[in-house]
């Protein structure tokens, strides 16, 4: 920082008080800086040495109400909620039911304690100008512990038809990235959430009875959690979520990806507006639903034990499920939909009914089935349908297309057929395949063909 | 610290620090800050205040190169404020280290 940026905030702050003080404050400024110079110190030097601006206004504030001029200290204290100090360090006993965290612009991360309390690290590594827009603060309500950075407001006094009144409003606004603020949270706490607006958050290994995150712009990633619930909200940021065992997973964010890993939860929604879904290896959700505008949505390496829902507008859809019901709708996208394996166990045994939905206007649908007692509805308007059926029994399809072709094989014998009925075998596996300009290709293979 | 104990430590510094002769601002700050770790802005309030209640007087003295410098200047109100002061704290430094030693 530059003296006359220095000065400049020096200024701003003593704007408040009276003009026969701010000229002789800063005169007393201007005076140190040239003995300074004076001394071949730099100007960098000089403003260590005057130190904290913010620290010499709450001087100068708490002799304004010893000798009981203008300023109304009481509404002062309140904005000070702590101090300017580059580093803050403190720990708690925790008896508290949840711990909730303002990051603001900073970055948090979070991790377990292992001893039951509860550490906050403040580490603001702003230059010295901006430092002083923001302060740590820490309170307890209710057995609520909160902390967080906090925006300081400027506050100035102005004349209005005689009488003084006070201004309120925050000088800056914007990114400026450098506050870190690590927690550490024993374990088993009932209640753990976060917020920021620009800074990013990290999350490592902890294990709390719910966990709420919401960014607006900042990032949350999520690596080893349990909890009971698990709540990510972001407006342009992304949310990942890896090696976490929940019941209830939400996450919602408006532009950015949302990318799952190594979950294991009983119900899991997954809502982005423009960015894509991701699951990926090693998971396993009872219940899932997946919601893209124009994202797409990639399922495939995640696994589903009952019941999934993925919807997108313009982009793809890929998945797999081992469960019992499966539904994909797109419009523009293409869907690529699986059943694999025997039914999960848990979504019923092997006579259970499993339902395969595909729609989409103008993409091709590509489905795989294992088993019998498959009910799969399979629509499009300009795309093609490929069906695969592995261990069928039998079928029974009803297909048509207007301008497409149609072949089905079953066990091996492959024929051109006319829209319409056809059966096979115990006609066990229901098909429904609806297309108006594209082709239906069916294969159906029985338990004893290979 | 306790911020009203550190204050009034502070003011007992500067005010003994005049009872040794006139200084100027800047020459105060570094002799107090040379001993302890504050930041030289937060003596200027002091000084103000100790003006604003007569303890001290200023007048200006040309300097060769840069703007003038201002003096400090004990008054015999402040001398005998100084005074007060120090026996306060001389006490109390005396009953801490007392208390400490037991």
């Amino acid at each position: 920082m530059t003296k006359s940026e220095y000065m400049n905030i020096l200024k701003e702050r003593l704007s408040r008080f009276s003009q026969e003080l701010q000229d002789e404050i800063l005169e007393d400024y201007n005076r140190h800086f040239a003995e300074g110079e004076k001394q071949g110190k730099s100007e960098e030097e000089i403003i260590q040495e005057l130190g904290n601006i913010e620290e010499m206004i709450r001087e100068l504030m708490e002799m304004d109400a010893d000798t009981g001029q203008d300023t109304d200290i009481s509404q002062e204290a309140e904005d000070q909620p702590g101090s300017t100090d580059e580093e803050q360090s403190y720990s708690y006993d925790c008896g508290y039911r949840a711990v909730e965290l303002d990051g603001n612009v900073a970055d948090i991360v979070l991790e377990q304690s292992d001893d039951g309390r509860i550490y906050v690290d403040y580490k603001n590594n702003m230059s010295l100008k901006y430092r002083m827009l923001y302060s740590f603060y820490q309170r307890e309500e209710n057995g609520v512990f909160y902390a967080g950075v906090k925006v300081r407001e400027t506050q100035k006094k102005i004349n209005f038809l005689g009488r003084t009144v006070t201004v309120r409003g925050s000088i800056f606004s914007g990114k400026y990235n450098s506050i870190l603020l690590s927690v550490k949270v024993p374990a088993g706490l009932p209640g753990l959430s976060f917020h920021t607006t620009s800074g990013d958050v990290q999350v490592n290994d902890i294990k709390v009875g719910s966990l709420r995150g919401k960014t607006k712009s900042g990032d949350i990633e999520i690596e080893a959690a349990e909890s009971e619930k698990i709540d990510l909200s972001a407006h342009s940021g992304d949310l990942a979520l890896n090696d976490a065992k929940a019941r209830d997973v939400k996450m919602i964010t408006t532009s950015g990806d949302v990318r799952i890993s190594a979950l294991r939860a009983e119900k899991l929604y997954a809502m982005t507006s423009s960015g894509d879904i991701e699951m990926e290896g090693d998971t396993e959700v009872k219940e899932g639903e997946l919601i893209t505008s124009s994202g797409d949505i990639d399922a495939e390496e995640g696994y589903v034990t009952d019941t999934l829902s993925c919807t997108t507008t313009s982009g793809d859809i890929e998945v797999k499920s081992g469960g019992r019901f499966l539904q994909c709708n797109s419009t523009s996208g293409d869907i690529e939909a699986d059943f694999i394996g025997p039914i999960h166990k848990e979504a019923g045994t092997d006579g259970v009914k499993r339902i395969l939905q595909c729609n989409t206007t103008s993409g091709d649908i590509e489905a795989n089935t294992s088993g019998t007692a498959i009910q799969a509805d399979l629509n499009t308007v300009s795309g093609s349908v490929q069906l695969d059926m592995d261990l069928a029994r039998g079928m029974e399809a009803n297909v048509n297309t207007m301008s497409g072709e149609i072949e089905i094989t079953w066990q091996g014998n492959s024929q051109n057929v006319g829209k319409g009925r056809h059966c096979y075998g115990d006609n066990s596996n229901k098909v429904n395949v609806n297309t108006v300009s594209g082709d239906i290709e069916i294969d159906g293979r029985g338990p004893d063909v290979g | 610290m306790n911020t009203q104990f550190k204050k009034g430590a502070l003011e007992l510094c500067v005010l003994s620090q005049l009872v040794q002769g006139d200084k100027y601002g800047y020459e105060l700050t570094e002799r107090i800050s040379d001993l302890m770790s504050i930041a030289s802005g937060t003596l200027y309030p002091i000084l103000r205040k100790l003006k604003e209640e007569d303890y001290v007087t200023t007048y200006l003295v040309e300097s060769e190169s840069g703007p003038a410098r201002k003096y400090y200047k004990l008054t015999d109100k402040g001398k005998q404020y100084q005074a007060e002061v120090k026996r306060e704290w001389e006490s109390f430094v005396e009953a801490v280290n007392r208390l400490m030693e037991r």
